[in-house]
């Protein structure tokens, strides 16, 4: 099968001041796939996809989008041509209703567009709907966590980033999470994922990037990933 | 004497509604961009200065004169947060300081030197109005109306349009609004120009009842300092609370301890609570 190329991440340098935490990074997403990026903490994973996002500037690659360069657009204008990055704990707006979160997290979307899309995220997560009055900072942390995916929906993305969705929460909650990303991603949403939980992830993945002290040390599709040896002894502990 | 009492706290009441709408003005530039605007007080300053001219000048009624200062003041803080604020938006806070106080400075120094240090007041006659036996101040009645409606529009604003649910989202973590597309720069711009624009409006009403010079915004900044300690950091209710508070305050001690104490009494105030309730009423002591 032939995909087109949505994301292309090419020979990417990054530093906070003078140090250097990502080293000539290159990686791909193609339509309808689902990626992941695994390593240990500390790796670079966060920085990367803050890189793509706009966060970030860094100090020497491209990032090409669409076949356009993103490099200099700030990240409101990224999420407008259909980026969505799903940050590391959550970052919800606490002191918002769950309805204003999901209005929010559509402020790029058309006041026409904005019911049927809030009409669709409702759909996919009832529990919002129940609790849509409720101030973001009250829900449970795993509802939290489908409110930060829901919010980062809102905006129609074509790539949806996830930084580590499953941290800190219940194996039974994470599960769900895991669930829930497999399924967008089967309803044609392109996922890029950054896990630490390199087992579920393997298992979900189509492929997958190894992320090791700010260099990619190995790639190749998830069902080899979890048969190579370093994988097996450095995330997967067998 | 106990209806002079009630007199005195009716009016406190009053002005501490009017208290509460540039104090809000403060706030929410605080909450927004993490920036303290000292020359808060010198767009009061300017809102009186407008309001006393077109009325000196042109006799418009300073009520109406709200239709002009609202908007000029508005750009006039837009333009100033996008060319000066914007560039030292992640500076350290000793930076910021320098620049808004500046600001202060020059603001008042342009009013000396346009306007003297003469007082100025506007002259309008008021029907006087009184609730049976009590006499109300007409100025201090339609000042707090006029800003009860302000304030009112201000949270129609922030809670029922996509634009104030952006600058709300951006109060609280600008990093996620502008991940979600929110223009944060813009919404920084805008707040900054809603808050001075409120400061104008609250001195176009302060203009109906006290005089205007340049330094009188000294006054009024150092009351929103007091009341945006009391009722909480970046807490709309605190600062409608607060300001209420402290304009009773100002009245029941100009009346048992007199009236060149009251800046005295707000300061004591503001030291007791400090040392019982640092984070204010409303507050949850300031984020991040
Ligand atoms: N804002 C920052 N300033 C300086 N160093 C940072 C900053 N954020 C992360 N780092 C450093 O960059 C490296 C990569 O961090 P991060 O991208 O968060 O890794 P991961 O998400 O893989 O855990 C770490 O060494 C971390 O300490
Ligand atoms: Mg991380």
């Amino acid at each position: 099968m032939v995909r087109s190329e949505l994301l292309k991440v090419k020979n990417l340098d990054v530093k906070y001041e003078d140090v250097q935490v990502l080293w000539n990074v290159s990686l791909e997403v193609n339509e309808g796939e689902l990626v992941a990026i695994i390593g240990a903490n500390g790796a670079g994973k966060s920085t990367l996809l803050k890189t793509i996002t706009g966060l970030i500037e860094p100090s020497s690659g491209e990032i090409v989008f669409l076949k356009q360069k993103l490099n200099g657009l700030l990240p409101h204008e990224i999420v407008k041509r259909g980026l969505s990055l799903i940050p590391e704990r959550r970052e919800l707006f606490g002191n918002l209703t769950v309805y204003e979160n999901l209005l929010v997290g559509g402020y790029t979307v058309d006041k026409e567009e904005l019911e049927d899309r809030m009409k669709w995220v409702y759909n996919y997560f009832p529990i919002l709907k129940e609790r849509k009055n409720q101030l973001a900072r009250t829900l449970s942390g795993g509802e939290q966590q489908m409110l930060a995916i829901a919010r980062g929906l809102m905006s129609k993305p074509k790539l949806l980033m996830l930084d580590e969705p499953s941290l800190g929460l219940a194996p039974k909650i994470s599960n769900e999470v895991f669930k829930l990303v497999e399924k967008l991603n089967s309803e044609g949403i392109t996922i890029l994922l950054v896990e630490q939980n390199v087992k579920k992830t393997l298992k979900i993945a189509d492929r997958a990037y190894v992320l090791e002290n700010g260099k990619i040390t190995l790639e190749g599709e998830s069902k080899q990933l979890a048969e190579n040896d370093t994988v097996k002894k450095a995330y997967l502990g067998i | 004497m106990l209806q002079h009492l009630l007199e005195v706290a009716i009016e406190g009441i009053l002005i501490g509604g009017i208290y509460a709408l540039f104090t809000l003005g403060l706030n929410m530039i605080y909450g927004v961009l993490e920036i303290i605007n000292f020359a808060h007080g010198e767009f009061i300053m300017l809102g009186m200065y407008i309001a006393f001219w077109l009325f000196t000048l042109t006799g418009l009624h300073p009520l109406l004169s709200l239709a002009i200062v609202f908007p000029l003041l508005f750009f006039a803080g837009a333009a100033f947060e996008r060319v000066t604020i914007e560039k030292v938006i992640k500076a350290h806070i000793f930076i910021q300081t320098v620049l808004t106080f500046g600001l202060l400075l020059l603001l008042q120094n342009l009013a000396y030197f346009f306007w003297s240090a003469d007082y100025r007041a506007i002259r309008l006659n008021f029907p006087l109005i009184s609730l049976g036996s009590l006499h109300i101040s007409t100025p201090r009645l339609i000042g707090f109306i006029g800003s009860v409606v302000t304030i009112i529009i201000l949270h129609f604003f922030l809670t029922r349009t996509k634009m104030g649910t952006g600058i709300r989202a951006v109060d609280e973590n600008p990093i996620a609004a502008e991940l979600v597309g929110i223009n944060v720069k813009k919404m920084r711009m805008v707040t900054f120009g809603i808050g001075t624009g409120l400061a104008g409006v609250a001195g176009v009403f302060i203009s109906l009842y006290y005089y205007i010079y340049p330094t009188v915004g000294s006054i009024f900044i150092l009351l929103a300092f007091i009341i945006v300690v009391l009722g909480g950091m970046g807490s709309f209710v605190g600062s409608l609370a607060g300001g209420l508070i402290i304009g009773e305050l100002e009245s029941l001690s100009a009346l048992f301890v007199g009236p060149q104490w009251k800046e005295v009494v707000a300061m004591v105030v503001f030291i007791l609570i400090l040392l019982f309730k640092p984070t204010g009423i409303f507050g949850t002591g300031g984020r991040k």
